[in-house]
């Protein structure tokens, strides 16, 4: 069931991606992705190239998959370990939701951060009062990390 | 003589319009398709490419290397005999990489562009 699943989403993703990611396994096991966000155009990612680690679990899509960074990141819902703070990859996770989307969802999460819900307090509370300071953080690790 | 297997690949750019479908013989490498979409590149883009080095292709989240040939880089999953592929097309200038990077540290100024009306 998983693995049929995963599968028809390999096919979709190949035919006709997002124009701001791609994804796909990284070996010989379906279960084990690996993708590319590209940096959002309005946003201090801009020119960035992201990559993401994928894993699904044995009862995908009942279970949501885990989505991890292993680019770094300056972003109040993103941690230093690549943790994503996103409620579709907790309890808000639902079977009708793909690959294609929850990267779409993350893409997302990068031009409209979420301070309110952060997982590195300390980037949300300069993201709130000083938003200058927090763009060009978040662009100088895009220089430094995402554009290798 | 065993027929030359071809595959149908689109490239899909940054503002989501596509160049191709292109067939190409699966022994094509990843180096000759980017000269190709160098040659291709729609003149009325914002980003033009000048040169190879400046675009990475990738497909199923990974940057393809240069010297790989198509066959190489198709997943062991995406047994498509008939489908297209689309791979994604980044730009991103070498004068930013790694080579350059101490002279960029020394001219930290760009110089930009003006316009002057005649």
């Amino acid at each position: 069931m998983a693995s049929k699943r995963i599968q028809k989403e390999l096919l979709d993703l190949q035919r006709d991606p997002p124009t701001s990611c791609s994804a796909g396994p990284v070996g010989e096991d379906l279960f084990h992705w690996q993708a590319t966000i590209m940096g959002p155009a309005d946003s201090p990612y801009a020119g960035g190239l992201f990559f993401v680690m994928i894993h699904f679990p044995p009862d995908y899509p009942f279970k949501p998959p885990k989505v991890n960074f292993q680019t770094k990141v300056y972003h109040p819902n993103i941690n230093s370990n690549g943790s994503i703070c996103l409620d579709i990859l907790k309890d808000q996770w639902s079977p009708a939701l793909t690959i294609s989307k929850v990267l779409l969802s993350i893409s997302s999460l990068l031009t409209d951060p979420n301070p309110d819900d952060p997982l590195v307090p300390e980037i949300a509370h300069i993201y709130k009062t000083q938003r200058p300071r927090y763009e060009e953080m978040a662009r100088s690790w895009t220089q430094k990390y995402a554009m290798g | 003589m065993p027929e030359e297997d071809l595959i149908e690949l689109k490239f899909r750019l940054f503002d989501g319009s596509d160049i191709g479908p292109i067939r190409y013989s699966s022994s094509s490498t990843v180096a000759m398709l980017k000269e190709r979409i160098i040659s291709e590149w729609p003149r009325d883009k914002k980003i033009i490419p000048k040169v190879a080095n400046d675009v990475k292709l990738i497909s199923s989240g990974k940057i393809l290397e240069n010297n790989k040939t198509i066959a190489q880089c198709r997943s062991p999953f995406g047994e498509l005999p008939t489908g297209v592929i689309t791979m994604h097309v980044v730009v991103q200038p070498s004068s930013t990489k790694t080579k350059t990077e101490k002279k960029i540290e020394e001219l930290p100024k760009k110089t930009a562009c003006s316009c002057s009306i005649l």
